[in-house]
């Protein structure tokens, strides 16, 4: 009997690991769920992790994600994530904080593996732009968060997210490396012809905050200055006036803008000088790769309009 | 140069705002200022949404927003303050959901709303004083406080308001309009309208010249030198008309408690 009785035990307890092989088997075939805060990432995130991912962004091409407004439909959108990759450097300081605390998802927090920010993969440069100066005073003056403009820096992130994914979802580890060796070929082949474009059609340039700093270091063109050097902060008249002295002076062609920031001073500023304001896009809609390319094609196709 | 339109802009408010800005404070409306540009910047979001060019849905929100105001009576028993900021609340709440819908609206709706003094060109100064001059035609000579009546003031309170705040953002307009008109405000009612006037085109050229030295921004520089101008000269004359007639009427006394206080909400506006 008291071998019968062990024996059901026994079917007991292989009953209870076949169940939870069962429960535990079913998200392991499900994919891997990346929330990325803003398009470009999404982008950089869909070319490592291809068909075997699922990538949602918070926001959207046009939006400024220093002011983002986040709605239930994002705290849903985190409850379920894997991984969350963030720009880091202060972007989403106002909102994100509070949105992965909503979402209730531990593995997302910061520090732990379901969490990759731009800041941990890379230095970032610059003062940062878009942020109130109770903001500035919690982060160190010294970053700017619009590191994904310049895409070697996109590189060195997509290399951390794809050592990332392959942490969180192992069995696809080979497939996330030749997709970000597909990414990296993809840009190097872009980055010369990029930079010849460049140096034909622009010359020094003064942008309106510095968004676009990456970019221009990335692109090897000059900066001249910013319209509104701190963000909210309204230039003053003597502010403006020096701009156009440094206009004339190093024969600047070209303001660009951010497409979510007032236009009217740096209209006024070109129209006073004579030259050209432009809207340059920081994110544009398309999927993995051909999106995030295409992204500095159009920058750079536009700038090159412009340029004319 | 952008130094001189932004002397020039802020003198043709010095000129068209204050004397608006009495007519606006006897009438204790004073958030129907910021009530009509966000019911005009709804607008724009509404227009942008449903495919209809931004100005024009602006303008047919605006008009909505005339109407409602002036089917209100002036003698009504309502606190029109609180309707102002209903109507201030309602509007910008619709605009938020309208921008939640739009990818691209967020920096439009911000343009319109916050214009900056120094995005004005010579242009935009034409326009503003052409919008202000038809606007004070309207909304200055005495009206009947009938519907038609009240139709043509707050049609000339919004032609003067909504492409002023357009231009030169709502800090500049809401300044003042109201700081002048109430610095020379006396015994529960209107000071002389040269006084108003004077006070906000010295701010004008002292708070303009003293931001270009000080390499300070323009709109808050003059906005803060407009407030200690009218502070002083709200002082000066308050303690004038401290004299005979303070003897001669003492019922008087209860009224310059009352006048005392708006001042002091202006005050506080301007620490923030």
């Amino acid at each position: 009997m008291p071998q019968l009785k062990r024996g059901s035990e026994l079917h007991l307890v292989a009953l209870l690991l076949l169940l939870i092989t069962l429960l535990s088997a079913a998200p392991a075939t499900a994919k891997t769920i990346v929330v990325a805060t803003v398009p470009a990432l999404a982008q950089i995130a869909q070319a490592v992790g291809g068909i075997d991912i699922e990538v949602k962004s918070l926001t959207r091409v046009g939006q400024d994600p220093n002011v983002f407004a986040p709605r239930p439909g994002h705290v849903r959108l985190l409850t379920h994530a894997d991984l969350l990759f963030s720009v880091g450097f202060g972007l989403e300081s106002s909102w994100l904080a509070s949105l992965i605390e909503l979402s209730g998802n531990e593995n997302i927090k910061p520090g732990s593996a379901g969490y990759l920010s731009g800041g941990d993969a890379i230095e970032a440069i610059g003062v940062p732009r878009g942020m109130s100066s109770q903001q500035m005073s919690e982060w160190s003056p010294d970053k700017n968060p619009y590191w994904w403009l310049d895409p070697e820096l996109g590189i060195k992130v997509a290399r951390a997210l794809s050592v990332r994914l392959s942490e969180i979802d192992a069995v696809n580890s080979a497939r996330y490396n030749h997709r970000l060796h597909l990414f990296e070929q993809a840009i190097y082949e872009a980055l010369p012809r990029w930079r010849d474009y460049m140096q034909i059609n622009t010359g020094a340039v003064i942008t309106y905050h510095n968004t676009y700093v990456y970019f221009m270091q990335a692109m090897h063109i000059e900066l001249a200055g910013f319209v509104e050097p701190r963000a909210g902060i309204e230039p003053s008249t003597r502010h403006m006036d020096n701009l156009l002295e440094v206009i004339r002076e190093k024969h600047v062609q070209l303001i660009w803008v951010e497409p979510y920031n007032n236009r009217a001073i740096a209209k006024r500023l070109a129209d006073a000088a004579d030259i050209k304001m432009m809207v340059l896009p920081d994110a544009v809609d398309g999927y993995g790769t051909e999106g995030y390319v295409g992204m500095f094609d159009k920058m750079i196709e536009r700038i090159a309009r412009w340029s004319q | 140069m952008i130094l001189l339109t932004v002397l020039v802009a802020t003198l043709v408010i010095a000129v068209c705002l204050p004397v608006l800005g009495q007519r606006v404070l006897e009438r204790r409306i004073v958030f129907v200022d910021l009530a009509l540009a966000q019911v005009a910047a709804t607008g724009y979001a509404l227009g942008m949404a449903i495919d209809v060019p931004g100005v024009f849905a602006a303008a047919a929100t605006t008009a909505t927003a005339v109407i409602f105001m002036a089917m209100m009576d002036e003698e009504t028993p309502l606190p029109k303050e609180a309707v102002m900021g209903g109507v201030y609340v309602f509007a910008a709440s619709v605009g938020m959901v309208l921008l939640s819908l739009l990818p691209y609206g967020e920096g439009q709706l911000m343009g319109l709303l916050f214009g900056s003094v120094l995005g004005i060109d010579w242009q935009g100064i034409g326009e503003l004083a052409l919008f202000s001059g038809i606007g004070l035609a309207l909304a200055l000579p005495n009206h009947a406080n009938s519907f038609s009546g009240r139709i043509r003031f707050y049609t000339g309170l919004s032609l003067i308001i909504v492409p002023a705040i357009y231009a030169i953002g709502v800090l500049l307009v809401f300044a003042y309009l109201v700081m002048p008109a109430l610095s020379v405000w006396r015994r529960g009612h209107n000071g002389p309208a040269w006084e108003a006037l004077t006070l906000a085109a010295i701010a004008s050229i002292v708070g303009t010249f003293a931001a270009d030295l000080l390499d300070l921004p323009p709109s808050a520089t003059v906005v803060l030198t407009l407030a200690v101008i009218a502070v002083i000269t709200g002082t000066i004359i308050h303690f004038n008309n401290l004299g005979p007639e303070e003897a001669e009427a003492p019922d008087n006394e209860k009224e310059e408690k009352v006048e005392e206080k708006p001042e002091g909400i202006l005050g506080s506006e301007q620490t923030k």
